[in-house]
């Protein structure tokens, strides 16, 4: 694993960011790390790069205890995030410049190469960008020493579609190198790419797996009853049950094949008139996940 | 190592790509600021100038160690292959290039400008420039801008550390123990010197912190720590225990047992306060609460036993009466704030002091039969330590132990002008005479200073006399060093309230 978090706490003041947090992100994989606001996510990214020190527990980037990453160790993590404080005055060419004297690995022609591509104002100061164009100066400054892990918080937020693209593609020229970690409320965005989910709830992590397991194990289930359903007892992996007369929704995270769900549904509510399993978008598994919480909060 | 000097080679390029307007306008002025007489044609403007200066510099020290905040989760140097220590490399390479260069140099090309040789403008340059307080107080600066992240939080900070200076000075200022009076004792060190030694010291610390390991939190603490052991510890420095301080470094402490002080004899001098003492008198009276019609009144003392050559100044004399229980301090009236100087000769100089009793406290004390008048004398023996000779022809030469001096004789002013600057360790006191009148009295170089020279191991201090001569021809000047021999107190009790019993000492 490329980071493991073991029991990670964070607190400010009474406050619980990040409350025992188990991560792990494997080598060579696109990570998607999803959650609400307030989940944890910016607290356990911010931690994972020695931003912030853990309270309880520790975290492990490259194999090596966060608290205790060099400046050399440094130089194969790139860290994005969009409140990134930049030196403002200077220019986008000057910014490269100065970073380039940092890092022995930068390269230069993909500098170049992205540059060109994200078309960015070299004399404009980076203050007075945009702030799409800043984000893209931003991950031109960690793509182009082709770190080994690449932790990216909410790169796309705020973005307009045509820039979310011209990022997202920017981010993929690298990413057969590079092990990702992103946290995004733009899924739709990053699901083409992401290898590996990882759900956080209130300081947790409660759910981390493939992307291929995930989506195979989720269903948008829609049911067509002969009685009107009892919509109380059913399984825990049956998400947001949601009855309309003879009709019943739920997002089934455990669903193996069509014949077994039938099986499940006419064993619980009886016959059934008609039953169709769609597949979901990371975007839905991850609002019925959610809302999952919410309703048991 | 190489690749860190090139990081901080960048660091420090970068820094000067965003602030090279500004410190060069800031460098300008530091040098501007530098030749007093270029400043003397500024008129009214100097002060200005003066504040300028002062606010520019700290704002550039805030604005370069913000940019790439420690005290931040934001800032893009945190995840950058930057250590701490080679930032704040930087951060001090930039400080010492944009504000402490152009200072000595400046300071340096005034003092050529003037005469001075080479090597007494570089010692005056950078004693002037780069001497403790200076370094301190750009210490202090980065400190405070390394435990926060913008101006704004340090402007926060600044005013809550300043809240608790004023909340500090207005506790000294009732213990009587007021910058003003500790001043002229020449036991300002204990106080002063530590504790820019001391902010020095934390300062350092803090920066270390938060560079180092990066521990906003502890570095926060230990400014609050220090913040509340200063509240603490100095409104508890009464000039008795600031001098117990003092007499623990004393050189020779044997040498001032055979010396000692009597009060002349008879009843104190007294008279009514009235307005005809001058209104700086009769203001201090009002305020101190002896309104008009309080006794003013004088003691003298006479040393006995100071060894020929030697000096005695007394840092600071209490008066006190005590009375069935009860101990009623006398103010002193606004001359004693001098410090009193009796130069060794056979105790045939004496000292005065004035004091003012309110009418109302005379007139209690008056009615105990057993009151007692207690005086304390916290005395400072000095001996000298090296002397020289030259004419005051406006030349200039080092002399062994005093340090470059020169001396200018003005026929018309009748006055001759000794100068001297002395790098390192610091006699207490230089006193200058003419060499050809033995008559003459010297003439101290203002208050004495009593730091033990452990603490002299940076920085220089130029020390001017003025000696009223007359004659036409070139007068010879003697400049002697002193050094402190011994701190040692004594204390002497009259019956009664004015030098006597009341009733051979009344009230005028």
């Amino acid at each position: 694993m490329i980071v493991e978090t073991e029991n990670l706490t964070k607190k400010f003041w009474r406050h619980d960011a990040v409350l025992g947090a188990n991560l792990s992100v494997p080598q060579g994989s696109i990570c998607a790390l999803v959650g609400a606001n307030g989940a944890g996510k910016t607290t356990l990214m911010r931690v994972l790069v020695d931003v912030l020190g853990p309270d309880e527990g520790s975290a492990r980037v490259l194999g090596i205890d966060s608290r205790h990453l060099t400046p050399r160790d440094r130089l194969r993590i790139g860290y994005l995030t969009e409140s990134q404080k930049l030196p403002d005055r200077l220019s986008v060419a000057r910014y490269f410049d100065y970073l380039r004297a940092l890092y022995p690995t930068w390269d230069r022609s993909l500098e170049r190469q992205l540059r060109e591509r994200f078309q960015l104002p070299p004399k404009r100061p980076l203050g007075k960008l945009s702030h799409g164009m800043r984000v893209k100066t931003m991950l031109i400054g960690v793509l182009a020493f082709r770190p080994e892990l690449l932790i990216l918080d909410e790169p796309l937020s705020g973005l307009d579609p045509l820039v979310r693209d011209e990022v997202m593609a920017g981010l993929l020229l690298q990413a057969d190198e590079t092990t990702i970690l992103i946290s995004s409320h733009e899924l739709s965005e990053i699901e083409g790419c992401t290898t590996h989910v990882a759900f956080m709830v209130r300081g947790k992590v409660t759910l981390q797996e493939s992307m291929e397991s995930l989506a195979a194990r989720c269903r948008d289930v829609r049911v067509t009853l002969v009685h009107e359903p009892v919509v109380s007892g059913l399984p825990e992996s049956w998400l947001n049950p949601q009855a309309d007369g003879l009709q019943l929704r739920f997002v089934d995270t455990a669903f193996v094949d069509s014949t077994r769900l039938r099986e499940q549904v006419q064993r619980r509510l009886g016959a059934i008139h008609h039953l169709e399993p769609a597949p979901l978008s990371l975007r839905d598994i991850s609002k019925a996940l959610m809302r999952a919480t919410r309703q048991e909060v | 190592m190489k690749h860190q000097l090139r990081l901080v080679g960048s660091l420090l390029h970068k820094d000067f790509r965003l602030f090279g307007l500004f410190a060069a306008l800031n460098a300008a002025l530091i040098i501007v600021l530098q030749f007093p007489g270029l400043l003397g044609q500024l008129q009214g403007l100097a002060p200005v100038l003066q504040v300028a200066r002062l606010l520019a510099t700290v704002l550039l020290i805030l604005v370069i160690f913000q940019e790439d905040a420690t005290a931040s989760l934001e800032h893009d140097w945190l995840t950058r292959p930057v250590a701490g220590l080679a930032l704040l490399l930087a951060k001090c390479a930039f400080v010492v290039l944009a504000m402490l260069a152009p200072a000595v140099l400046g300071a340096i090309a005034y003092n050529l400008y003037l005469g001075r040789s080479a090597a007494e403008a570089v010692l005056t340059g950078v004693a002037s420039a780069a001497g403790g307080t200076a370094l301190t107080f750009g210490l202090v600066v980065m400190a405070l801008a390394a435990i926060t992240a913008n101006v704004r939080q340090t402007v926060i900070v600044f005013l809550a550390g300043l809240l608790a200076l004023t909340v500090l000075v207005l506790i000294s200022a009732w213990l009587h123990i007021g910058g003003l009076e500790i001043i002229s004792t020449g036991s300002q060190w204990v106080i002063l010197r530590t504790s820019e030694i001391m902010l020095g010291v934390v300062a350092v610390a803090v920066l270390w912190v938060q560079y180092s390991v990066r521990h906003t939190n502890a570095a926060r603490v230990i400014v609050g720590l220090t913040m509340a052991a200063v509240c603490a510890f100095l409104p508890s420095m009464t000039f008795p225990r600031v001098f117990s301080v003092q007499r623990f470094f004393s050189r020779d402490p044997a040498a001032a047992a055979s010396i000692g002080l009597e009060l002349a004899k008879g009843c104190f001098p007294a008279h009514v306060l009235d307005a005809n003492r001058g209104p700086a008198v009769v203001a201090f009276a009002l305020t101190s609460g002896a309104a008009k019609g309080a006794i003013m009144f004088s003691t003298r003392s006479i040393p006995q036993g100071v060894p020929a050559g030697d000096r005695l100044t007394a840092g600071l004399v209490q008066l006190s009466y005590r009375a069935a229980g009860e101990v009623v301090q006398a103010r002193p009236a606004p001359p004693q704030f001098a410090p009193l100087q009796i130069p060794g000769s056979g105790g045939l100089l004496a000292g005065s002091q004035d004091w003012l009793l309110p009418r109302g406290t005379y007139e209690r004390l008056a009615r105990s039969p057993a009151v007692e008048t207690e005086i304390d004398y916290f005395l400072s023996l000095l001996a000298p330590e090296a002397s020289a000779e030259f004419l005051a022809d406006g030349r200039r030469a080092f002399h062994p132990g005093l340090g470059y001096c020169g001396a200018t004789f003005s026929p018309a002013d009748a006055v001759v002008m000794v100068d001297c600057f002395k790098w390192g360790i610091q006699p207490a006191q230089f006193v200058a005479s003419l060499a050809d009148s033995p008559a003459s009295a010297g003439r101290p170089s203002g208050y004495p200073d009593f730091a033990p020279p452990a603490l002299d191991f940076w920085g220089g201090k130029r020390r001017v006399m003025r000696l009223p001569a007359e004659g036409s021809g070139i007068p010879r000047v003697k400049v002697t060093a002193f050094a402190a021999v011994a701190h040692f107190d004594r204390r002497m009790v009259v019956p009664g309230v004015l030098g006597g019993p009341i009733s051979v000492c009344p009230a005028p």
